[in-house]
Formats: structure tokens, C-alpha cells, sequence
């Protein structure tokens, strides 16, 4: 085997890519081959710059192969192993070890940062390569535990390093902070709005998607933003999921262990929020994974982004299909979404009155219903405050987001042990089967279930969300069984009730 | 084919450095651009040598093109033209060698490698001449004027 190879990524998963250098006499030619993509390509021009600067003039005809060689490749991070390579065959360096490089080049032989530096420290993990990366991807690769990597930052010291002269810094290792980000905002500097906060914290509980519905200035967009200081934070193997597709996407990483928070323009296409492109990138409910996905006037959406999201929601991630190939991102977001009851924004208002023509309703209305309301299950109207609340600026109201996450966490960890042997983690997520096996009804709860079916219109897949909120609400209580409170509290977010003007 | 078996084999292109750089330039008659362009060879050819090249070769024509002079730099064989202006005219001397020029000059630099069998490395070089307004010449030597260009 080569010992030279550099990445390219497919999905979140970095394949090795053999560098094979080949020499031969003639006029300087440099062609690469292996379905390079144009930045591929045009590193010719970077690498023989780069190898220039370091007094290494490339001579002959000079043919990259880079192997496999029916993988598309793309992404300037093979310009390393390339310059190495041809160092290697025209100037006597020798790589003794296997090892994985990547790094852009500069003209001037500098190394610039990449994206998909943590894909590439799991595959030298696992294959027990060293590796070598650009300075500026040092602190992400630092998070990967096991790995012997080497921070460059200029051709010239790698060089050097392989040769023998010189020992180049190798990665220490970057700590997680375990410190808890303070929530912003936080629950007790909203003002109001209880029923939208108890929605929240079971919402964050049960990982229940949830649609805000509400007037303009209610405060649909900031409750949203609460909804991620009270989830409680990620654990180890979901901060690395997170870090590994920030760093596929090229995007700045973390070690808080913050959830992610993405909020979507509702001009956004549906690529862009479920990745795909000609070179696959992860779209923004990938990047939302583990956290919360914001998609503020969710009916100004078109209609073919919503549809595409409905698949996901479900299953927790997305396969990406293009001629370029399949990949599969994780997509387990909690979607929050916040509407207008209507396009003038006043309907059902107390104060101000709607002036939308029922043409208007109409149009709005068809955007909304559909299969991805079923997706949703919360529904919770978010009124405009009254002007005594609105003053009262003094002090906070209600409790602060650590209270409720405490109480969250312990409700997340009663619904780990329940279906942990079904393999699931949270309520939103048990199939109708395994739900109606596991949650006992007690008689006068059925009787009551029973009773509100004959009053409202509820359907099959209906009843079976009204159930799941209900066991989120009697985990948040800590409570065994679920009980015609919880059942009462679980139907006011049903579907509709906070539509309710729509069936006018 | 090494270089040294490549040119032992062609006795056409046996070392005549001395001879190359001391070859006398015709003035006899011929209009004044092409002396000009030929004691710019000359001034060349003798700056080429002192720095160490092994002149092989000069003025091959082919049908494709011609080479001003062949040289050779340790292993690499070089392929010069050389370019002679007046300072003020025209173009300055080394801009006046253009794509279609390149072009000409690999295709002949390519017949002369394959003449003598030669597979090693090679080059084209530009060697420009600027003669000053004082009388004083200005030679610059651009190595390898093919590299760089995609």
C-alpha cells in the first residue's frame, strides 16, 4: 500500500484516497486522474507553486492517480497529499509510515484550513494512520480521542519533518467543556404566556415537534429560541455527531455542548434545508440534528420544501440521493414552527380585526393543513399579551430555563429506561404498536378517552399522539401510568384546537 | 534513453560548445534585423555557456518550427529562443513570444527529442535580449516559459 493518501468525503464519512505519483521524462505536464472534481483539478496549479516555494521545481511529465479510482473526488484538501507525493518521487522525501494528509495549499506553501477534518481523524483511528492536518483544523481533530496527528502549517516544515530534520507539534488534545451555556433567553424573562412554556418544556421532554400559532409580536419567534436552553445537554456521542457534520459543512465547531439552534428563511430551497447540491453537503436539518429546527411563517414555506421534510421527521435521517451518489446525514431535529392564524396576521384577535378576504384564508389554509401537520405534535396558540402584563417589567415570571431542564432531564431519563430495550429514546418516537403494548390504561382513563372521542373528531393516528403526549406529561411528573389529567392536558394540543378558527 | 547514449548515438549532435559560441556572425549584405537577431544569439550563446550549459546544437529547423539554440543543463536538455529588440520598439522582447510561438517551439523541441530518441526531461527557455539606448545589452533568462499554464 501507498503510504501517502489523502480523504474525500462522502456524506459524513471520510474514503481514504491513494496518492500515486508517477514521473517520466518530457516537457513539465501535470494531470491528475480519478474523477477529480475542478478544485481537484486546478490544485495542479497551487501544488506546483507550493513545491516551487519550497526550492522543488517539478520536472517531467507528471500523472496523479488517485485511487479508488471510480470514487468522484472533490474539495481542495487533496492538495497536501498530492505535493507530498510528488516530493516524494522527485526529490527524494520518504513517508514511512501510512499516513493520511490534508491541508489546501497556498501559492506561497502556507496550509489553509479544510472541512472535514474530523471525518478524516476517524478513519486514521480506525485504520491507525497518522495524520497529518492543516494548523487551523488542529482544535476539532483534538476532539477525536486515540488519534496521532501532526499540525502543519507550512509545506516546508512537513517536508522537513518527513526528512527527518525537524519535529513537527502533534495534536493535544481539545477538552468539552462541561460548563452548562446560559439560556438566552431564558424562560422567566418571557413574559406570559404559561401555556406556551409548559409546551415547551414537554416538547423538550418528548422531543415533540411543535407549531407556534400566533399574531405578529406574540412572541412566537423568542419562546423558540427558550426551547433550547431547557433541553438538557449533549452527551458525548452526540456532541461528536454534531462536530463531525459541522465539519463536513465546513462550519465553525464547538465544544459547548449547547444544542444546535438552526432558523431557516422561508425562501430557503429544499436543498438547502435537506442537503444535496452537485458536491453533497449536509442541508439545515442535518446541521439542526440533536437540536432545534426553526422555521418561522411556516406557511410562506413552499409547498414541495415541506413535503420534503415529512420523511425525515419521521425516521431521524435523511438519504440524499444524486448521480454523484447516495449518502445518509442524521436528521433528529425537533422542529419548531410558528405561523400567522392568518395572511393579515390578526385572526381570532381580540384587539385588532382580521381583514383577509376568505379567498386569502383559504390559500393560507391549503399550505398548512396536509401531511405535515400530522408530523406535528403540538399544536399551541400563542396569544397576544395583555397591556397589564405587558407593563409589569419588574422581576421575572415564572421559573428560569435551569429549573425546567432539570426537570426535562429526569423525564428523559425515565423514558431511556422504558424503551431502551425497544430501542428507542424518546416518547415522540415509539411506534403506535410498541406504545399501546406498553402504556396501561386504567378503566376511567379509557372511559374518559372514550368520552372525548364521541365529543371531537379525533382519527386512529390522532388518538396515538394524544397518547404519546400524555405519557410525556405523566413522565414529567414521574408519574407510573398515565392519568385523565395528563390524557386532558395532551388533548388541548391536539391538532386543530389552536386552529380552531379555521374550521369556520 | 539517457541523454549522453542519446547524443554519442547522433553524430550530428555531437558537443561543439566551443564552436557554437565562436561561430563568426555574417554581416555581408543581409538586412539589418536578422544581424541584429544573430549577434543576439551569439550574446546568447556565450552567456549560456558561461553559466555552465553545454551548448549542443543551434538554429535546427524543422517544418514545424526552429530552435535558436540547444543546450544542456546537468540532466535536462534546454531548448532556447532568444529574442533581440531595441529598447522603445515595438514590443519589448520578452512579451513578443506568444501562444502560437509556444506552440511551434514544443513541436520543434518535440522532433529534436525524438530524433535522437531522447526520453529524459526537457525544457524551453527565453533568453531576452534588450540592446539600450547607451549601446549596453540587457540579457534576462526566463526558464521554463511553458510551466504554469493549464
Amino acid at each position: 500500500m501507498n503510504p501517502v493518501s489523502g480523504i474525500t468525503l462522502k456524506g459524513v464519512q471520510a474514503i481514504p484516497v491513494e496518492v500515486e505519483v508517477e514521473t517520466t521524462g518530457g516537457l513539465f505536464l501535470m494531470s491528475v486522474v480519478g474523477l477529480p472534481d475542478t478544485a481537484v483539478k486546478e490544485a495542479r496549479e497551487r501544488v506546483r507553486a507550493a513545491l516551487r516555494s519550497v526550492g522543488i521545481n517539478v520536472r517531467g511529465r507528471v500523472a496523479i492517480n488517485l485511487a479508488p479510482a471510480d470514487t468522484p473526488k472533490e474539495g481542495a484538501l487533496l492538495d497536501l497529499p498530492m505535493a507530498v507525493g510528488i516530493a516524494c518521487s522527485q526529490a527524494g522525501v520518504t513517508v514511512k509510515k501510512p499516513s493520511l494528509f490534508l491541508g489546501e495549499l497556498a501559492l506561497d506553501g502556507r496550509l489553509r484550513g479544510v472541512r472535514g477534518a474530523v471525518p478524516a481523524a476517524f478513519l486514521a483511528k480506525e485504520c491507525g494512520w497518522e495524520l497529518y492536518i492543516p494548523e487551523a483544523n488542529a482544535p476539532e481533530v483534538g476532539l477525536v480521542d486515540g488519534v496521532k496527528a501532526w499540525r502543519v502549517d507550512n509545506l516546508a516544515n512537513l517536508l522537513a519533518h518527513l526528512r527527518g530534520e525537524l519535529e513537527l507539534p502533534s495534536v493535544e488534545k481539545t477538552e468539552i467543556s462541561d460548563s452548562v451555556p446560559e439560556a438566552d433567553p431564558d424562560l422567566c424573562d418571557i413574559k406570559g404566556q404559561t401555556v406556551a412554556k409548559r409546551a415547551l418544556e414537554i416538547a423538550a421532554a418528548g422531543h415533540h415537534n411543535l407549531l407556534f400559532v400566533g399574531s405578529p409580536g406574540s412572541g412566537k419567534t423568542m419562546l423558540a429560541r427558550a426551547l433550547k436552553g431547557i433541553m438538557p445537554p449533549m452527551s458525548d456521542e452526540e456532541l461528536m455527531e454534531v462536530i463531525l457534520l459541522r465539519s463536513t459543512a465546513g462550519l465553525e465547531f464547538t465544544t459547548l455542548r449547547e444544542r444546535p439552534f438552526r432558523s431557516v428563511h422561508h425562501t430557503a430551497s429544499a436543498v438547502a434545508l435537506c442537503g444535496g447540491g452537485s458536491n453533497l453537503r449536509p442541508g439545515e436539518i442535518s446541521l439542526a440534528s440533536r437540536g432545534v429546527l426553526f422555521l418561522d411563517e411556516f406557511p410562506e414555506f413552499t409547498r414541495d420544501v415541506l413535503e420534503a421534510m415529512r420523511q425525515p421527521l419521521e425516521d431521524g435521517y435523511i438519504t440524499v440521493s444524486r448521480a454523484a451518489g447516495s449518502v445518509v446525514y442524521p436528521a433528529k431535529v425537533l422542529m419548531v414552527a410558528a405561523c400567522n392564524p392568518c395572511p393579515c396576521g390578526y385572526a381570532g384577535d381580540p384587539v385588532e380585526q382580521c381583514t383577509c378576504s376568505p379567498t386569502a384564508l383559504a390559500r393560507y389554509r391549503r399550505h398548512l393543513s396536509g401531511p405535515i401537520l400530522d408530523r406535528i405534535d403540538l399544536h399551541v396558540s400563542v396569544p397576544r399579551l395583555t397591556p397589564e402584563e405587558l407593563v409589569s417589567i419588574e422581576g421575572k415570571c415564572g421559573e428560569t430555563s435551569a429549573e425546567v431542564r432539570k426537570r426535562v432531564a429526569a423525564a428523559r431519563e425515565r423514558q431511556r429506561e422504558r424503551w431502551s430495550q425497544f430501542g428507542f429514546q424518546c416518547n415522540a418516537e415509539i411506534p403506535e404498536k410498541v406504545l399501546r403494548r406498553c402504556v396501561h390504561i386504567k378503566p376511567e382513563v379509557k372511559a374518559f378517552i372514550l368520552q372525548a372521542l364521541n365529543k371531537v373528531r379525533l382519527s386512529g393516528r390522532g388518538l396515538t399522539r394524544v397518547l404519546r403526549v400524555s405519557r410525556t406529561i405523566a413522565d414529567l411528573e414521574g408519574a407510573e401510568r398515565i392519568d385523565v389529567q395528563h390524557v386532558a392536558e395532551a388533548l388541548g394540543y391536539r391538532e386543530g384546537e389552536a386552529l380552531a378558527w379555521m374550521q369556520r | 534513453m539517457t541523454l549522453d547514449r542519446a547524443l554519442a548515438r547522433s553524430v550530428k549532435k555531437k558537443y561543439d560548445n566551443e564552436k557554437i559560441v565562436q561561430a563568426p556572425v555574417r554581416t555581408d549584405g543581409r538586412p539589418e534585423h536578422l544581424v541584429l537577431g544573430e549577434k543576439g544569439e551569439q550574446t546568447a550563446a556565450k552567456y549560456l555557456s558561461d553559466s555552465g550549459y553545454l551548448l549542443i546544437d543551434k538554429n535546427v529547423r524543422y517544418k514545424c518550427g526552429e530552435i535558436d539554440l540547444v543546450a544542456r543543463d546537468k540532466d535536462e536538455i534546454v531548448f532556447v529562443e532568444v529574442r533581440t529588440r531595441t529598447l522603445g520598439k515595438v514590443l519589448p522582447a520578452d512579451r513578443s513570444v506568444g501562444p502560437n510561438k509556444l506552440k511551434k517551439l514544443i513541436l520543434a523541441a518535440r522532433c529534436w527529442t525524438e530524433g535522437c530518441h531522447y526520453d529524459g526531461f526537457w525544457r524551453v527557455d527565453l533568453i531576452a535580449i534588450t540592446l539600450t539606448a547607451e549601446g549596453r545589452t540587457e540579457i534576462e533568462h526566463i526558464k521554463n516559459i511553458t510551466e504554469g499554464i493549464l
